[in-house]
């Protein structure tokens, strides 16, 4: 997916996107024409009540769905006329998904967890596997719990084991769906200093969130309401999560 | 996600439900290994029955009257009486492809010794019958000419005529028995030989001279059955040829009659046991196999459970990378390194179980490695055949729904 597109090459682009659901005798326009274009290296939060869209939004960006109409351009390419394959592909070389709920593998460790990606992807020996592992669950500040299993770490470890394994295949664009929404202040702070990070490296970071205080921390913030963008706007004055983090007070341990 | 990698997952998933799994593979488990012990009961049978057919005696040839026909209507084989001793006589002097050759002349008498009486059947043969039958004595002396010659009121007895007559444990030979209402002397005792290949007890026996019984016992002229011995396995069929030839000839029969006898040799008996005891293999093996199936078909509904209870996995390899031929792979693999994991057990299973009947049941048992090596290539294709169905339904997941299921 090497792209010989010059630098102001938009990452994505989408042009009046419809995503319509067919379940009952009403159709239900979840996305009413969307335009949009994303830069790389953005840092955006996509914000809006249930229902609003912002889910189904993230969903067809990640090319996990597909819209109804419209047109979705990652890197120039078309992807509305690709097959299952070829999206899977586009997502394993270039997407790194966080959920809510972590969505790590039960009984399997946080170092296979944040190997799994590199198994479908790529083709490397086991050791230059376990270098790309360990440098990842570095970058979150996990190496030391590599034999954990999901349920022996808490929300905040879960995680960052599941952002070790979103950017083990070093992604274009990282999509976050309410990855702090388990999590408490101090948690959601931690995961969001490491989002930070991850942007200031260059990955585009694409984060839904109806917390107001998490979408301080992004560069953008767009709302949705009823299928439709009603605001986008550029947030000037973003948040350092690392300092807001070191100003929160320490909790006292419990005797 | 190469091979290897596949099958390492495959195996840490079929861990994590080790009792599950344990209960999935019990019924291939028990397929395997009752395919491998009935081949193994089949095969030792083939054995049993074509190693009691070569009891018979080497390259023995039979030679009997045929059925004869009353208004086109057959009698049973052996019923019209053309057999003489001039044919024998013919025989030996023109046939070159035949070591030995004796009449057979079968009489059914009661015999007597002392308080006891027993029921049985006298032979009336030549001296050469011994060796034709490949029959040796436990003690006594030989047969010679001089008996048939003289028509002499001499015995050989099977091991069960010595148990029924001589219960106090005496040596019988030397002893005179009655047959019917004439005394023999017993000259010797034959070695035993059990049951043959059809069930007889080959040792409920008197062999007498021919001359004897024919003058003695029988009063007729006729021969129930000559049996001769070829010089080796090769000259079997020219010694066949020969002999029709000889009979033909000395039964002054015209270029298109039908032969007035039959001849069967040992190889054609041992073939018809041998199509006898490979369909019980058959019948054997089909119905293990029936097991077989039923196990695929319990390996075929884990895998759909294993696929409903893993959605949520699924949706999170979709969306991580895996593309649905991925997901494919992996159950379909999974179904496999189940069924093959099962197909080793069954066969190490198998061959202790087919050890046991051996000892415990006294059936000769054995393993081929045709049955192993089939079992095997069977249980691979189980496991695709059974596990392509869940590991297609895996695969069409969509992977939003998948990710949404709890």
């Amino acid at each position: 997916m090497i792209m010989n597109s010059e630098s102001h090459t938009k990452l994505i682009q989408l042009k009046e996107l419809w995503k319509t659901y067919f379940t009952g005798d009403i159709p239900l326009h979840a996305l009413r024409g969307i335009n949009l274009s994303i830069d790389k290296g953005e840092f955006i939060a996509i914000m809006g009540v249930s229902g609003s869209g912002k889910s189904t939004l993230m969903n067809i960006l990640g090319c996990l769905d597909k819209s109804s109409k419209g047109q979705y351009l990652f890197m120039d390419i078309d992807t509305t006329f690709q097959s299952n394959m070829e999206l899977a592909w586009l997502r394993r070389k270039n997407f790194g998904f966080v959920f809510q709920s972590y969505n790590l593998l039960s009984r399997t460790t946080a170092y296979e967890n944040v190997e799994l990606p590199l198994l479908y992807a790529s083709k490397y020996k086991k050791n230059k596997r376990k270098e790309i592992v360990l440098n990842a669950l570095d970058k979150v500040g996990l190496r030391d719990k590599i034999k954990s299993l999901p349920n022996q770490l808490s929300g905040g470890q879960q995680q960052r084991v599941a952002i070790a394994r979103a950017i083990i295949n070093n992604p274009f664009v990282i999509f976050a769906d309410e990855p702090t929404g388990n999590l408490d202040t101090r948690t959601s702070f931690e995961i969001m200093s490491i989002f930070q990070k991850l942007n200031e490296q260059g990955t585009t970071i694409i984060l839904v969130t109806h917390e107001n205080d998490i979408a301080d921390f992004t560069k953008r913030k767009i709302v949705f309401r009823d299928g439709k963008i009603i605001s986008d706007v550029e947030n000037m004055n973003q948040r350092n999560a690392e300092e807001e983090y070191k100003k929160l007070p320490v909790e006292e341990e419990p005797a | 996600m190469n091979f290897y990698n596949l099958i390492i997952s495959s195996f840490k998933a079929l861990r994590k439900n080790k009792f599950r799994t344990f209960l999935t593979m019990l019924g291939i488990i028990i397929g395997v290994a009752s395919v491998i012990v009935m081949l193994s009961i089949g095969k030792g049978t083939e054995k049993d029955i074509n190693s009691r057919m070569a009891g018979l005696g080497t390259n023995l040839i039979m030679i009997s009257p045929s059925a004869t026909k009353t208004q086109g209507v057959s009698s049973i084989a052996g019923s019209q009486q053309t057999l003489k001793i001039k044919d024998i006589e013919i025989i030996k002097k023109y046939s070159t492809s035949i070591k030995a050759i004796s009449p057979v002349i079968r009489a059914t008498e009661q015999l007597k010794y002392g308080a006891n009486n027993w029921r049985s059947s006298i032979m009336g043969v030549s001296a050469e019958y011994l060796s034709i039958r490949d029959l040796s004595l436990v003690s006594g002396a030989p047969f010679s000419d001089e008996y048939v010659k003289t028509s002499a009121k001499v015995c050989y007895i099977g091991k069960t005529i010595e148990t029924k007559l001589f219960t106090n444990g005496e040596d019988p030979i030397g002893k005179v028995i009655r047959i019917g209402s004439i005394p023999f002397k017993i000259i010797g005792v034959l070695k035993s030989k059990g049951q043959s290949g059809f069930g007889q007890d080959q040792d409920d026996i008197v062999i007498a001279p021919y001359t004897s019984v024919q003058n003695r016992i029988t009063g007729s002229e006729y021969l129930q059955q000559i049996y001769a011995s070829a010089k080796s396995e090769q000259t079997v069929t020219s010694a066949v040829n020969e002999i029709t030839y000889c009979l033909r000839i000395s039964h002054n029969l015209s270029k298109d009659a039908d032969d007035d006898f039959e001849i069967n040799t040992q190889s054609e008996i041992m073939e018809t046991a041998a199509s006898i005891s490979s369909a019980i293999t058959l019948l054997l093996a089909g119905i293990a196999a029936i097991s077989l199936l039923v196990g695929g078909i319990g390996i075929m509904n884990i895998m759909f459970v294993s696929v409903t209870e893993r959605t949520k996995e699924i949706g999170i390899r979709l969306a991580i990378g895996a593309t649905a031929f991925d997901v494919l792979k992996q159950f379909l693999i999974e179904a496999v390194v189940l069924t093959i994991t099962a197909g080793f057990i069954g066969i190490i299973v198998g061959i202790l179980a087919s050890k046991l009947v051996a000892s415990i049941a006294g059936i000769q048992t054995i393993i081929t490695s045709t049955s192993i090596i089939v079992s095997f290539i069977v249980c691979s294709l189980i496991g695709i055949f059974f596990g392509w169905y869940p590991a297609r339904k895996a695969a069409r997941l969509n992977p939003i729904e998948a990710l949404r299921y709890e």
